[in-house]
């Protein structure tokens, strides 16, 4: 049987009609139209405002979630150059901090250095031994592991910030 | 919009927290229920709806004046359920799924016979029950079309969709729900009295 094309919501052609006379599947959807149109609203609750306005002053008062990705990386680039430093370093760092702040300061500087030439290093027995497609997917695994690390705790935090207002 | 609406507007992008109180008790209704045929649970429809205004709180000053304050509100409940929606989707491996809790419809003054009101309030709650079946954003094209009466056209905007998209999306999901209900009730689907007297 061929249907004819309608729009329920405007007023049927006699044609229409006809058809839905003695079309048992148009005449179940205009019906489940007709339910539809009958539905009458879901009210809120009868508090819904002031609940809603005690979530708002609260909302204004609690502190801003802070801004993740900044501490997230400084900590992480301190992580990696301390690493680095006292892997290089013929003594561990904690040794060094005792001098005073100049000195940690100055070593510091030297552990960043020796990073960067370990990093060189590195680098360069990468580039001898490693061929560049391998080392180019290895950078790329890498680099994904690392985003979807970083990923996993921003939304573990967001999770815990949602958790604890 | 009346212009007591747009003046509690232009107070409310002042900060005027009580001028926004009011724009809420004015819109609670339509955004609760826009939640609630969305999620199919009270206290997650409450939440999102609170979600809702607060969002559109925060972002009032993102308002365009030449647009429905109410349309755009149900704009971003309904972006918001979604996204629920498929939180809640993508979810269902870790924790038991949502099921629609008793639907409480307002009683209706017009209907003494207790056994219509009975009968009608089995036939809504069934409804959404298979409301609940149909893809997030079916469901959103038509609860907006049906209960809040968003020509195809504006909720083609509030959903980025074509308007055509929309009018296929709402002919097939009116289809599959015609179909879910004669394959899975025995209760007839009745229309008003008018519509019934056509058929």
């Amino acid at each position: 049987m061929k249907h004819p094309s309608f729009d329920p919501f405007l007023p049927l052609s006699k044609e229409v009609q006809e058809h839905l006379r003695h079309c048992s599947s148009c005449q179940a959807m205009w019906q489940m139209h007709q339910l539809l149109r009958a539905a009458p609203p879901v009210p809120p609750p009868a508090d819904f405002l002031e609940r809603f306005e005690k979530r708002l002053i609260r909302e204004k008062r609690a502190p801003q979630a802070p801004r993740l990705w900044p501490l997230l990386l400084l900590g992480l680039v301190l992580l990696l150059i301390v690493a680095a430093g006292n892997a290089v370093a013929p003594r561990p760092i904690w040794v060094r901090v005792i001098p005073g702040f100049m000195m940690l300061l100055m070593d510091w500087g030297r552990y960043l250095l020796a990073s960067l030439h370990t990093a060189f290093i590195l680098l360069e027995f990468l580039a001898r031994h490693i061929p560049p497609l391998f080392g180019l997917s290895l950078l790329s695994g890498g680099l994904l592991v690392f985003g979807m690390w970083c990923l996993s705790v921003r939304y573990a935090v967001q999770f815990a910030w949602s958790h604890m207002r | 919009m009346s212009m007591d609406e747009q003046t509690l507007l232009a107070c409310a992008r002042q900060k005027d927290d009580q001028a926004f109180l009011r724009l809420v008790e004015l819109y609670q209704r339509p955004v609760y229920n826009l939640c609630y045929r969305m999620l199919g649970d009270a206290q997650e429809a409450e939440d999102a709806a609170q979600e809702t205004f607060l969002r559109a709180y925060h972002h009032l000053d993102r308002y365009d004046s030449r647009r429905s304050f109410a349309s755009w509100l149900l704009s971003i409940a309904a972006h918001h359920c979604i996204d629920i929606l498929r939180r809640r989707r993508s979810l269902s491996f870790l924790e038991a799924s949502v099921e629609d809790d008793e639907l409480s419809l307002p009683p209706d003054p017009f209907q003494p016979d207790p056994q219509l009101v009975a009968e009608r309030n089995e036939q809504h709650r069934l409804l959404q029950r298979l409301l609940l079946r149909l893809s997030p954003l079916d469901r959103a094209i038509i609860i907006l079309r049906y209960w809040h009466e968003l020509p195809e056209a504006e909720i083609a905007r509030n959903l980025n969709l074509t308007v055509t998209v929309v009018k296929v999306r709402l002919h097939r999901a009116r289809r599959h729900l015609a179909r879910l209900w004669s394959q899975e009730y025995t209760l007839p689907l009745t229309g008003n009295a008018h519509e019934a007297s056509l058929l």
